[in-house]
């Protein structure tokens, strides 16, 4: 049997790469696997909320904390993790306030400035619009509670004016979030620059001097994208102006105060304020019905019952949504070839960034009644079971049994949950195939009989077979106070909130054993993830 | 009707394969749905210490079953019944025979759909014996010592200490035993012994009460031989394996999982043909439907007929 870490040939050329990498010399490599374990946890899990048995305050310490412990070890280490796919959105937010409120040190051994630069700019481009406004604001007062401080160094008012200025959705975020954009704006250039920034735009193109000019080329243009006039009257309409309107959605802004029809392009949400404030006795229905070809990705998917109920067209593309959704979107709606091809091409890419490789595997999947999960995240648990079994039969010729559940449709992609737990005997089946690893993903809780998995696999053993058994929970299980296991000791069990972050958890679990070729291994999987824009 | 077997009561239905998890086993029964009574999902509220107010607005007969109790997070007095009681549609019925499960809380119970609760096996025959009697402390020194055989010290007829006490425990039994497609019953194994039956008219009636049931009327008996014997029950055989190979491995399995189905089959044996005597007269009838208390050394309870048909059963291992 063999299993070998990926290697990937393709690591940007900007990164100084993981030849001259080597583990701090002043901690030994046990100290900082466990280090970059606790930052893995706190990254690929935390929401930065309280729990069901901690406090918002301890929680978030302790996932500062965890920050702090890896930057300290290695900045560059840190930055580049943070770009691993299954690191949540708060992850990144805390992660790039802490590498630009902390200077690079001398002995950067994986990115070069250029290089964190763009890493930098990715990660911010990649943060949902609400978050990435969140962290600007943050940065522009403080979030102790969020362990964000001030900052506002050229470096991070750098980022601000790219990202924003740069945007190609620059237009649509002015109409929706008018009222941060022009915080963030105004803290990156400053009141009195802002203030004087909104005097020229307010001035026809031809009457603006030199000089003014000269303004507008440092404080916009080079951060712009190409559209410099777009960009001018966006940042204008931001800062008050609406005068000479030209952009579809700012007229369209103005023009459905009057006449509401004229909104249609708005985001749902915008129309939906507008109807409540200018045109209050205009049903809900017809915002839907007006916005329906503007609806954004999420809510296509969201309102596609209110949608049918109200007898509008809402098209959605399933290759926009992450395959977890999907397939909870499947079971309320039905699976269609659409959203059937569009899960299977998630698993392809998704497979791409799993760590290891093995030539076959056996997939044992739970799918027990237990697996329909809790009324506040129905089917969420069998959906992620299923996205992570599509995953992994892209990753090696894999042999699939589902132990438990009733199969929908002819090629069996979706498994509705039902019936009792038992995995034993499903073990036993990928055994006689003799796959090189098996994967059980499962939330733990086994009936027929409770122990009978871990009696089957402590016999296998004794036999002396060492087939690795990989046990991934897609269940936070509150009275286990943590993920269920079901062969304590012998089968980790990884914790899998989605099909991205299995490469973390399968690494963790490497490292876990042996940090000194675990985190080669890790880095091997983050590098080719970090390649960004720059300037 | 003067008497009852278990193999009457369970006659039309057939048993799923069993779930087993530490001292408590379940074997599903399985069967076809039929719509005599609607899920126990009815209003309840408390008009006064041991009157509890119960309302079905829905358009079905409904069953309120035996050993049903509410424990409200409000400030207000937790309250059972002792027996079923059976509600037309729109019905509301004030029940004067109630019995307090939270001695020293003052305060009534707001009338809502409040979450059910079965009284722990252990206490049923007494709340069953007393069913009757109004007296609303009529469960007090029961609940005492019940709670006094957990360890649990603090004094009173507080219910809600034992399933504090135990809630982690609690909650796990209901994830462990999973309701299986058809289910409408259960024979519930504790120490590799019949500590219940359970029957319901239809799936979605089992799926109404099979988490109140699991969890503290037969999850409390479960923690209670947990606690006295660490040996794992007959019901559950060791897997041997005799041949060094994943075959072996296999066979193992099979020859293990026969051995719990023989041990099971061996106690469900031993009382199929109890006989349960029959009130003479049923508690209730609501049009041709009856609801009777029976009884017999080993078990006690009620059961729901229609003519000879039995339609709902809930028997406890007498305590």
């Amino acid at each position: 049997m063999t299993m070998q870490a990926v290697v990937s040939t393709s690591v940007t050329a900007r990164a100084t790469g993981l030849s001259t990498w080597s583990l701090p010399s002043l901690v030994s490599p046990a100290e900082a696997g466990r280090i970059v374990v606790s930052f893995l946890d706190a990254a690929s899990t935390s929401l930065g909320r309280a729990t069901h048995y901690n406090s918002r305050e301890e929680q978030q310490r302790a996932e500062l904390a965890a920050h702090d412990a890896l930057l300290r070890l290695d900045r560059d280490l840190y930055a580049v993790l943070l770009a691993l796919p299954g690191v949540t959105d708060r992850a990144r937010q805390v992660g790039v306030k802490n590498l630009l409120g902390s200077a690079r040190g001398e002995g950067a051994k994986l990115l070069d400035a250029a290089a964190e630069r763009g890493l930098l700019a990715r990660l911010v481009r990649e943060l949902p619009a609400t978050r990435l406004l969140k962290l600007f604001d943050a940065l522009r007062v403080g979030s102790p509670e969020e362990g964000i401080r001030k900052a506002n160094n050229a470096r991070t008012r750098k980022l601000v004016l790219r990202t924003l200025l740069g945007s190609p959705r620059l237009e649509l975020w002015a109409v929706k979030y008018r009222t941060k954009l022009a915080a963030a704006l105004t803290h990156a250039w400053g009141v009195r620059t802002t203030s004087v920034v909104r005097a020229i735009l307010g001035k026809e193109e031809a009457a603006r001097t030199p000089k003014e000019r000269a303004i507008l080329a440092g404080a916009i243009d080079r951060f712009a994208a190409a559209d410099r006039a777009r960009v001018y009257e966006c940042v204008g309409f931001v800062l008050g102006l609406r005068g000479r309107l030209t952009l579809p959605l700012l007229t369209a802004f103005v023009a459905a105060k009057g006449d509401l029809s004229a909104g249609a392009a708005l985001p749902l949400e915008v129309l939906e304020g507008i109807r409540s404030v200018f045109h209050p006795g205009t049903p809900k229905e017809e915002v839907l019905r007006l916005a329906a070809p503007s609806l954004t990705t999420a809510q296509r998917m969201s309102v596609q019952k209110r949608a049918e109920e109200a007898k509008v067209d809402v098209r959605m593309d399933p290759a926009d949504y992450d395959a977890v959704r999907l397939y909870v979107y499947a079971f309320e709606m039905g699976m269609t070839v659409e959203i059937a091809r569009a899960l299977l091409d998630k698993a392809r890419i998704a497979a791409r960034f799993f760590p290891v490789r093995y030539g076959t595997i056996g997939i044992l999947v739970d799918a027990s009644a237990s697996m329909a999960g809790s009324a506040d995240q129905k089917l969420r648990p069998m959906a992620t079971a299923l996205a992570l079994r599509d995953l992994l039969q892209h990753t090696a010729q894999a042999r699939v049994v589902h132990a438990g559940g009733a199969a929908v449709g002819a090629d069996a992609m979706l498994v509705r949950p039902s019936g009792d737990t038992g995995l034993a005997a499903g073990l036993v089946d990928l055994l006689e195939t003799m796959p090189e690893a098996i994967f059980v993903v499962s939330d733990g809780y086994e009936n027929r009989a409770a122990g009978r998995f871990a009696e089957v696999v402590a016999e296998l053993r004794w036999l002396g077979d060492k087939t690795p058994i990989y046990h991934l929970n897609p269940v936070f299980a509150a009275e286990a106070q943590g993920v269920r296991e079901l062969c304590p000791d012998l089968v980790p069990t990884l914790p899998v909130s989605r099909p991205e972050g299995l490469g973390i958890a399968m690494l963790r679990s490497m490292l876990e054993a042996d940090p000194a070729r675990g985190l080669p291994a890790l880095i091997r999987l983050a590098l080719p993830t970090t390649t960004g824009d720059e300037r | 009707m003067m008497s009852l077997t278990v193999d009457e009561i369970l006659r039309g239905l057939g048993p799923g394969p069993a779930q087993s998890v530490g001292q408590m086993s379940v074997i599903p029964l399985l069967g076809e749905d039929e719509d005599t009574l609607a899920p126990p999902v009815v209003e309840v509220g408390t008009t006064g210490y041991g009157t509890v107010h119960l309302r079905n607005d829905g358009d079905r007969p409904v069953l309120v079953p035996p050993g049903a109790g509410w424990v409200v997070a409000q400030k207000a007095q937790d309250h059972a019944i002792g027996g079923g009681a059976l509600l037309r549609p729109g019905e509301s019925r004030q029940i004067d025979t109630a019995m307090c499960i939270q001695q020293s809380q003052g305060g009534l119970i707001a009338r809502a759909k409040h979450e059910l609760l079965i009284l722990p096996a252990a206490l049923r025959a007494k709340a069953l014996s007393t069913r009757h009697v109004r007296d609303f402390r009529k469960l007090w020194e029961g609940i005492q010592a019940f709670n006094k055989r957990f360890g649990i010290e603090q004094h009173g007829g507080h219910l809600e200490f034992f399933t504090r006490t135990f809630a982690k425990q609690l909650d796990e039994f209901v994830a462990e035993f999973e309701v299986v497609p058809r289910q409408v019953g259960a024979i519930v194994l504790v120490g590799g012994e019949v500590a219940g039956i359970e029957r319901a008219p239809s799936s979605a009636f089992w799926r109404a009460v099979w988490g109140p049931l699991i969890r503290v009327c037969y999850g409390s008996l479960a923690i209670q031989v947990a606690r006295e014997s660490k040996a794992p029950p007959v019901t559950r055989a060791p897997l041997q394996v005799e041949t060094r190979s994943i075959a072996g491995l296999r066979a193992a399995l099979v020859r293990a999982e026969e051995a719990e189905r023989a041990a099971t089959a061996a106690s469900v044996r031993t009382i199929s043909v109890t006989a349960l005597t029959a009130a003479e007269e049923a508690d209730e009838t609501l049009g041709a439907l009856a609801l009777t208390t029976v009884a017999s050394p080993r078990l006690s309870g009620q059961v729901v007929t229609e003519g000879r048909t039995v339609r709902f059963a809930s028997l406890c291992a007498a305590a």
